[in-house]
């Protein structure tokens, strides 16, 4: 299981120089934050992000005695950075990834720019199809804003045990909507699921498969990727 | 008008204007309590307006009177911070001496009143500031200005609220220890007007967000930016047609300064943009956590008051304390005294040092 967000970026500086500020802003003990570098090639390079957390919890006893228990947390966000677009890939992200797009920035003397992805969702699983070499099926298919009579929108999630597809164009047909998430079976011998959303999320659901995480990277860098400020 | 010599006493009109002006201190709650104090109930449905027409109608004595006005003032809104550095070492007891002179010069008019806490010499100023246009109940507004002088070893630095009246009694101060010294003191101020590249005024606030030691840069909620004006071409042309000049300067479209807010705006593309296009940064607020305990997290702002010559450079810091959840309420308070002029004393040293590198430079 796991979940990878992309993010539209253009780097100014190279992968190279990138991953030498990230090895001198190493995590290090006594430091409350900093990166690992897992790997670099000449296009991309994967690392981690870790911030160590010290807090004190203060637990009361029955008779109002406090005791103050000192509590050390890590939090990790694992990274890729690449010159292809979209850019950067977050994986399994934390609850807000601020701090770590804060320090890419500044690491970037501050002329990084970073937008959020809207992408056609249907297209992305027909490119991931082209690009695994297997047959996919949709299993499931959210669909928002979709105009039943003026002024009126309805949220629908169609679901089914076979492929949803032709029902989905049934219930479209002639309508405006936007296609918000897609569950998709993969027809291989792992029968892995991955959940796809119009915001450029993917949530497999399998052992770590790496196969399958770069036919997700390529078959999105071939999606016309629009900044969702656009829209 | 020669009325406020003849007229000792305030109409209903004035009563009226001093109830309306103050809609939080005088707030529906309060006038109902004024009027209950005479034994007059209004109905809860009666709206604040109708409440100020019913009650200006009442008489009221002197006395009364001033317990409106007191109730009526406010305490100025916090001031940013500014600073100048005196170079030299200035002796504290001419520092001291010099705002003895001052209090005797404005004795009757304002309230001086000064301490000394070690090498600091700390002046409270209180005056009324009078605003003629408004009406005789409400022209009257107190301020308690602090100026610092901090005492370093060959310079001192001078810590006042950015307002007018700060300047005035600091640059009157400043001429008191000039003359008792039969000498110029030098001063330094933050000021960029030399500066004419756009990224170079942008570099002093990048830089003063991500240097300052023990600290992390958390948030960016808001950038003020602005381009230098367009300098006018045709001008250099002795062109005698009056209608060229006025219809190249009509159709352009032109977009002068620009205030950003929301989060993460250094990275944001619409910021990246104007960037490009020649802005510089003029302002901004941030948020940095303190690296070690007690974890909190500040919010710091920095500005310079005429953006076009980025002069008049001013700041401010609040903070927010870490719960014990490791979240933060995001509502963020002004430090007591002593604490706040820690944190001033760090983005002073921060952008004194980058003035220094950025003007060196030129």
């Amino acid at each position: 299981m796991s979940r990878h967000r992309w993010f539209l970026t253009k780097w100014p500086i190279t992968i190279s120089s990138i991953a030498e500020k990230l090895r001198e802003n190493t995590f290090q003990d006594g430091k409350s934050e900093g990166f690992v570098l897992d790997r670099i090639r000449k296009e991309y390079l994967e690392a981690r992000f870790i911030e160590r957390i010290e807090y004190d919890t203060i637990v009361t006893d029955p008779f109002g005695k406090e005791f103050s228990l000192k509590q050390l947390n890590f939090i990790q966000s694992k990274f890729v950075i690449s010159i292809q677009q979209p850019g950067l890939e977050i994986i399994d992200a934390p609850k807000s990834v601020t701090n770590l797009i804060t320090y890419l920035s500044e690491l970037n003397n501050f002329s990084l720019s970073l937008d959020s992805i809207t992408v056609d969702v249907l297209k992305w699983t027909h490119l991931l199809q082209n690009e695994l070499k297997t047959d996919i099926e949709i299993e499931s298919v959210q669909i928002g804003k979709l105009v039943l009579a003026k002024d009126i929108l309805a949220k629908v999630l169609i679901k089914g045990s076979g492929d949803v597809r032709n029902s989905c164009l049934e219930m479209t047909q002639n309508k405006s909507f936007v296609i918000e998430k897609v569950q998709i079976k993969l027809k291989d011998s792992h029968s892995s699921k991955i959940l796809l959303t119009n915001t450029a999320v993917a949530h497999i659901n399998s052992a770590q498969n790496t196969e399958i995480h770069i036919a997700l990277r390529d078959s999105l860098a071939k999606t016309k990727l629009t900044n969702s400020n656009l829209i | 008008m020669n009325d406020s010599i003849s007229q000792n006493f305030a109409t209903d009109r004035e009563v009226r204007d001093l109830l309306m002006c103050s809609k939080q201190k005088l707030s529906k709650p309060v006038l109902a309590e004024i009027a209950l104090a005479r034994g007059i109930i209004y109905s809860p449905k009666t709206t604040r307006e109708e409440l100020v027409e019913l009650i200006s109608m009442l008489p009221f004595d002197h006395s009364e009177i001033i317990d409106l006005i007191q109730r009526r003032e406010h305490p100025r809104r916090a001031d940013k911070t500014t600073s100048i550095v005196l170079q030299g070492d200035i002796a504290i007891e001419d520092i001291r001496a010099v705002i003895t002179d001052y209090t005797g010069e404005v004795y009757g008019q304002e309230k001086v009143t000064t301490q000394r806490i070690s090498n600091t010499v700390e002046v409270h100023v209180k005056f009324d500031e009078i605003d003629y246009a408004k009406n005789r109940l409400i022209r009257r507004q107190s301020h308690d200005i602090k100026i610092e002088f901090i005492k370093q070893e060959d310079h001192t630095i001078v810590r006042l609220p950015a307002i007018e009246k700060g300047q005035l009694v600091v640059e009157n101060l400043i001429g008191k220890i000039e003359s008792r010294r039969k000498g110029t003191i030098s001063t330094l101020t933050i000021d960029l007007s030399q500066v004419r590249v756009a990224d170079k005024r942008t570099l002093f606030f990048t830089n003063l967000i991500s240097d300052l030691p023990e600290f992390r840069l958390r948030n960016v909620t808001s950038i003020r930016i602005a381009k230098f004006p367009i300098e006018n071409i045709e001008e250099d042309f002795d062109l005698e047609d009056p209608e060229f000049e006025s219809e190249t300067g009509s159709l352009l479209a032109i977009v002068q300064n620009v205030v950003f807010s929301g989060e993460n705006l250094t990275t944001s593309p619409e910021y990246q943009e104007l960037l490009h296009r020649g802005f510089y940064i003029t302002g901004i607020r941030w948020q940095s956590q303190q690296e070690t305990a007690p974890f909190h997290l500040l919010q710091f702002e920095a500005q310079f008051e005429d953006t076009e010559n980025c002069k008049d450079f001013k700041y401010d810091v609040r903070y927010c304390p870490r719960s014990s959840r490791n979240t933060y309420s995001m509502k963020f308070k002004r430090f007591q005294n002593e604490d706040a002029g820690y944190f001033l004393e760090l983005i002073e040293n921060i952008a004194q040092e980058n003035f220094l590198t950025l003007t060196k430079t030129i």
